[in-house]
């Protein structure tokens, strides 16, 4: 984490809500799509990236800064919510948000591709176990380190190792079947 | 993991959320007060502690008090509380008049049962005796009469009894009549 961040932080813990509004437009992104790829539901996941920021700026002056960066802290935030949010509700698999994912640089057909194999891959992140789907989404989509997953998911890096290596076993027969699906499907 | 699924999930990346939606939250969330220093304070806790003991002391002193007042004011000032008024006293004494007046109509029962028997008394004596016949019509003509001269006009004036020279009492005369 740099200098800068950590002076922001605690500015934050202080009280300064300008302070804590950088922070929340730094990592808002990336917590709103963690938590969308665990839900699949563009309200809930709205719904639920509010409560996590709101949580964390009620709370912040319980965060001490152990070598890790502060969006560890709001992505364990955003587990516990998903979780307590799991035990309220079951998610349903949303196809419609597809329209939000948009690259304006592509061609259409490009689009319809991408769109497709994100829709893919994201009715297979969901059919993943909640421990699967956190890694995979740290790991290859968040691009965080094994370090920052094991601080945020209190594991050791070991077990973070393995847990990674059965996930994404899992992932690739997953994304297997639906290609098959998808080619049985093309056939008829 | 094959690149092109890689490539896939960090394609995922893409996805945002909306920014309307970020810029309202956002505005909510800091527009929030934060909570309190929740660092225990075990002195705060203390003083709170306390002050909560002391409000529910007094309270319950107050509520105590309210109802001894209330006790007492109803014993002493209330309406109910005079003697005069006092329902128990009342009732005692109604019971005593009762009695009493249930003793006086016995005793003008008796005194009337008393008074009907002796006009039967002069009646027959006057069937039994003409000559003393004015006795028993003035008996029952004239029975309030109570004076010495009035009571002289009821002594019977048998020839047979000379009174004057009577030696017996009233009581044997009449007995001596009957006879």
């Amino acid at each position: 984490m740099l200098d800068g961040d950590q002076k922001i932080i605690n500015s934050a813990i202080s009280g300064k809500a300008s302070a804590f509004g950088l922070l929340y437009d730094k990592y808002h992104a990336q917590i709103y799509r963690f938590i969308y790829l665990k839900v699949s539901h563009r309200e809930e996941a709205e719904d639920l990236t509010h409560q996590v920021f709101l949580n964390a700026w009620q709370n912040i002056k319980k965060y001490e800064f152990k070598g890790f960066p502060f969006s560890s802290w709001l992505y364990q935030i955003a587990r516990n919510q998903v979780i307590d949010h799991y035990r309220t509700k079951k998610s349903n698999i949303d196809i419609e948000d597809i329209k939000e994912i948009k690259n304006d640089d592509d061609t259409l057909d490009n689009q319809v591709n991408r769109n497709y194999e994100i829709e893919k891959v994201k009715n297979v992140i969901q059919n993943l176990n909640p421990e699967h789907q956190d890694i995979i989404i740290m790991k290859f989509v968040e691009e965080l380190t094994s370090q920052e997953i094991s601080k945020i998911l209190n594991k050791p890096q070991s077990t973070i190792r393995v847990i990674q290596h059965r996930a994404v076993k899992n992932l690739r027969n997953m994304l297997k079947k639906e290609n098959k699906n998808g080619q049985k499907k093309q056939i008829k | 993991m094959t690149e092109k699924n890689l490539q896939i999930l960090k394609n995922l990346k893409s996805i945002k959320p909306d920014r309307g939606y970020a810029e309202r939250s956002k505005m909510l969330i800091l527009a929030t007060p934060q909570n309190s220093r929740e660092k225990v304070s075990y002195f705060n806790n203390f003083f709170e502690l306390l002050r909560f003991s002391v409000a529910l002391g007094l309270g319950s002193f107050l509520i105590i008090g309210l109802l001894g007042g209330i006790s007492y004011i109803n014993k002493n000032f209330s309406p109910l509380g005079l003697e005069g008024l006092n329902q128990k006293s009342l009732s005692v004494e109604a019971e005593d008049i009762n009695h009493s007046i249930q003793i006086t109509m016995e005793e003008i029962k008796y005194l009337d049962q008393t008074n009907q028997k002796v006009i039967r008394t002069m009646n027959e004596v006057s069937k039994n005796k003409p000559i003393y016949s004015n006795v028993s019509s003035t008996i029952s003509a004239d029975i309030e009469s109570s004076s010495t001269e009035d009571i002289s006009a009821f002594l019977i004036k048998d020839p047979a009894l000379n009174l004057n020279n009577a030696t017996g009492t009233i009581d044997e005369m009449l007995d001596k009549l009957a006879n």
